[in-house]
């Protein structure tokens, strides 16, 4: 059987192949689109929206590309969209961090750069998020579990309140929400045939797989699956950022000499 | 063996020094298949460090730093990590007096592909001082004193494995380096590598007070509990380990199952789709 295939807008700003492995990994195949009037965005029946570095750059390369009408035509089909990092970021009016450029304006919402005063920015690392609307009931959106952590790398976010998260919710949006240090952030929105996330699926371990399958699959809604290794005894202590503590394994040649002599 | 670090759980997986460049065109460097394959099976970051500046191709084709790094993260790293580049980025932006050029590659680097896509390798070294008012880097006070009894350290800037000491505190470059575009700090330290040890809490607490990037703390991890030490004596945003687990005495696991038995709060990952 040949495999499934999945369309991913390519502005040519950054790396995609992480993302391209993510998705092959789950057994389906990626074909690429670097303008919007290639007729393979038409025939797209999964479109995916990945970003990474500059916001302005990014969306002034979107629109250059000609991609703007052709995938708003793309979401009045109803076929499935799934942004990531500044392709979540696109779906909003604007960002602090290009002031000059528009985003699609799916949410009436600036972006802004989280404050340094109490915490690292870039925010780098794990972390974790909750969909309040469903986890009330044991359930989540797209497998994006509460007790699982998420690879996040920006300085950029869409930094909200409570009465904001209220607002986007009767919208129709349903948001899954990050914390970092103090400040609330929209760690993934969805509305109908729309998807996105701040954090990188494709670098969050399994847990990260899971939702780019969950979204392939176009499995919405589920109940929670507990992961049972993370089952303690232990006080766990709460970090002030709400990040995990980080260890990276490091492959140094100049060890591997020094030990094969030995 | 970064596919076994990231199946032990390893939040991300870090290479320096694979590949020197000096017989091999760049676009051929072994370093660019090794992170082709690993992408390929590791879902978490993946940095790359060593080589990451201009260079001559042996047919005399000058490639940029800038396109150095391209050519690793189209292979599919997360971030480069910047290492004497980043003493000479510093040293030039004295000497211009205190003025950035544009050119350095954590300059251009950063302005490609964002701040997060830069780590700057740093090896410090300490030195003692008795009078803190003969010192013109930041200084700490220390717990552990010099040989002549000396209360206050600073550290110096190294190269090449510590072998060249440059005359630059190891605060001073680091703040510089933010400036420049600077998304992250490797922070090893001369004294503790290969030591086994622990890591040097007073450095950590030291460049952490000097940046607001996020600091990774390196070298001396020798035991799953120095993990849980430096997370419980500094502000470290992550600590690594090199020669423990290549050595095969401990597994990434070890370190974060002691980790969480001792109330750290760490990822464990699924262990199936």
């Amino acid at each position: 059987m040949a495999k499934e295939i999945v369309h991913i807008i390519d502005v040519e700003s950054g790396n995609l192949r992480s993302l391209q492995n993510a998705i092959e990994y789950l057994g389906y195949e990626v074909t690429f689109i670097k303008d919007g009037s290639d007729p393979a965005l038409q025939e797209a029946s999964k479109l995916i929206l990945p970003g990474v570095g500059n916001f302005g750059h990014f969306v002034k390369q979107f629109r250059q590309r000609n991609f703007v009408e052709p995938v708003q035509e793309y979401i009045k089909t109803g076929k499935p969209l799934f942004g990531i990092c500044v392709g979540l970021q696109t779906f909003f009016s604007g960002s602090e961090e290009s002031k000059d450029v528009d985003g699609l304006g799916l949410i009436d919402l600036q972006l802004s750069k989280f404050d340094d005063s109490d915490k690292s920015v870039p925010h780098i690392g794990w972390n974790s998020l909750s969909v309040p609307k469903y986890n009330k009931d044991g359930k989540t959106l797209y497998s994006m579990y509460p007790d699982s952590y998420y690879y996040f790398v920006h300085s950029y976010a869409a930094v909200v309140s409570d009465s904001q998260i209220a607002k986007i919710e009767s919208q129709g949006w349903d948001l899954a929400i990050g914390q970092y240090a103090s400040e609330k952030f929209l760690a993934a929105i969805s509305k109908d045939n729309i998807f996105a996330t701040q954090f990188h699926p494709e670098k969050s371990g399994l847990a990260g797989l899971k939702i780019i399958q969950s979204f392939l699959k176009q499995d919405k809604v589920g109940f929670i699956k507990t992961n049972s290794s993370t089952k303690t005894d232990v006080k766990i202590e709460t970090t002030p950022t709400g990040l995990t503590r980080r260890v990276i394994a490091c492959l140094d040649r100049n060890q591997k000499e020094e030990t094969s002599e030995t | 063996m970064a596919e076994k670090y990231y199946k032990q759980g390893a939040d991300e997986v870090t290479f320096l020094n694979i590949t020197s460049f000096r017989n091999s065109p760049i676009r051929d460097a072994p370093m660019l298949d090794v992170l082709k394959l690993a992408a390929k099976t590791c879902f978490v970051p993946l940095t790359v460090g060593g080589g990451i500046k201009d260079v001559v191709d042996p047919d005399g084709t000058k490639v940029s730093a800038l396109e150095v790094a391209s050519l690793y993260f189209r292979a599919g790293a997360d971030k480069v990590s910047i290492g004497s580049d980043a003493v000479n980025a510093a040293e030039s932006y004295i000497a211009n007096g205190n003025a950035a050029s544009g050119t350095t590659p954590i300059e251009t680097i950063s302005k490609a592909y964002g701040v997060q896509a830069v780590v700057i390798s740093v090896d410090p070294k300490r030195f003692y001082v008795s009078d803190p008012k003969q010192c013109k880097y930041n200084l700490i006070e220390t717990k552990v004193p010099g040989p002549q009894g000396e209360k206050y350290c600073y550290y110096k800037v190294t190269s090449q494995g510590g072998r060249k000491v440059h005359d630059l505190g190891a605060f001073e470059l680091c703040q510089i380096c933010e400036k420049l575009g600077a998304g992250e700090v490797l922070l090893n330290c001369i004294d503790k590598d290969g030591s086994n040890s622990g890591y040097d809490f007073e450095l950590i607490n030291q460049i952490k007070s000097a940046v607001s990037i996020p600091v990774i703390a390196s070298s001396g991890a020798g035991k799953p509990v120095h993990f849980e030490e430096v997370f419980k004596n500094t502000k470290a945003d992550a600590a690594l380990g090199a020669g423990m687990f290549h050595r095969g005495e401990y597994t990434v696991k070890d370190v974060k199952t002691y980790m969480r038995e001792h109330g750290l709060l760490v990822r464990i990952d699924d262990t199936q789709l």
